[in-house]
């Protein structure tokens, strides 16, 4: 199998691209929490300023289910360390059940090590789930280092509520 | 103190190396800090920047001094698939002789309004897991440790296994 393509997604993919946004966050069993849209992927993605990049997996109509062609993504954007620079920051990661195990994965993490390379990024960031085992020794096996673990990183965030609160004052 | 905050220019970069450095010297890894004057010029204030920055100063001595620049925030756009943009906070110093006056709050403030304006939905930051008061400091803002609640580890591939990954240059 998996004759497939990776390629850099254009603003006919934001419909594609929700879709398998919404599919992962199923698996986390949070896809009620997606409030983006269509319309929001578009113009953060492909207007004047992209806020974030995608490469999109895609199979020839006739190996594809349900009519999907594209059937894997990462989502992307660039990051900065005030140590050493630009960083590449994986945001988003996934490949459809059935077209796991056919190195498609791999190879979109190849690209995205070449993108990095050739932007002079210092490495590539992600964050995994503690408990997704599989995730994490796909990515140690690759020479991943867990900085949670070794430099005692925490990571925060702060809502809009709280942001809306500090305002005011 | 009398403060003011602005938006960071080409010519605050060296002090902007020296805060960057001062930070790093208290975390004792001064030695890590590889950017150049250069780098930050390019990086930020090219044609697509990379980093925006927020510049604390403080007035001169003398009415006819330049101003002090003696804190700063470092940040940029980050993107959540489930609800879009979000302002990510990655450095954030204020000298230790000007602490305590309200400086750290009011850079704080001006980050929550630009990410209002910008429309972002979060903004996000790491802390070290030791720093009590970095800790709570954000937490009595309404922060949440999403490594604690979520279980989120931060991951990294150094440029040596990014190359190792990556297709081999041709001979």
């Amino acid at each position: 199998m998996a004759n497939f393509v990776l390629r850099s997604a254009e603003p006919k993919d934001v419909s594609d691209i929700l879709r398998l946004i919404k599919e992962l966050a199923k698996f986390e069993e949070m896809e009620e929490k997606v409030m983006l849209t269509e319309k929001d992927l578009l113009e953060d993605g492909f207007g004047d300023h992209p806020f974030y990049h995608c490469l999109v997996a895609e199979v020839p109509k006739d190996q594809s289910t349900e009519g999907f062609s594209v059937i894997g993504f990462a989502m992307y954007y660039f990051t900065y360390d005030p140590w050493i620079g630009k960083l590449l920051y994986l945001e988003d990661f996934y490949v459809m059940q059935e077209f796991r195990g056919f190195g498609i994965g791999s190879q979109i993490l190849k690209v995205l090590s070449e993108i990095s390379v050739k932007t002079r990024c210092s490495s590539m960031h992600f964050i995994v789930a503690e408990n997704n085992k599989q995730s994490i020794e796909f990515y140690k096996r690759r020479g991943a280092a867990d900085l949670s673990s070794e430099e005692g990183w925490r990571l925060f965030e702060i809502q809009k509520k709280d942001l809306v609160k500090m305002t005011a004052k | 103190m009398e403060y003011k905050l602005r938006k960071a220019e080409p010519k605050d970069v060296s002090d902007i190396l020296r805060l960057v450095k001062e930070l790093a010297k208290y975390e004792e890894m001064e030695s890590q800090v590889t950017l150049t004057e250069k780098d930050l010029l390019e990086d930020g204030f090219g044609e697509t920047p990379f980093y925006h920055c927020v510049i604390a100063e403080t007035p001169g001595e003398n009415s006819s001094d330049e101003p002090n620049v003696v804190g700063f925030a470092m940040y940029y756009f980050t993107y959540d698939p489930w609800v879009g943009k979000q302002l990510y906070l990655e450095e954030f110093y204020v000298m230790d002789k000007c602490r305590g006056l309200g400086i750290g709050s009011g850079i704080l403030r001006h980050l929550s309004d630009l990410a209002m304006k910008t429309r972002c939905t979060g903004m996000m930051f790491v802390v070290a897991e030791n720093n009590e008061p970095s800790v709570q400091f954000y937490k009595r803002r309404g922060a949440e440790d999403l490594s604690q609640e979520e279980g989120w580890r931060l991951f990294r591939f150094d440029k040596d296994s990014l190359v190792k990954m990556a297709t081999p240059a041709e001979e």
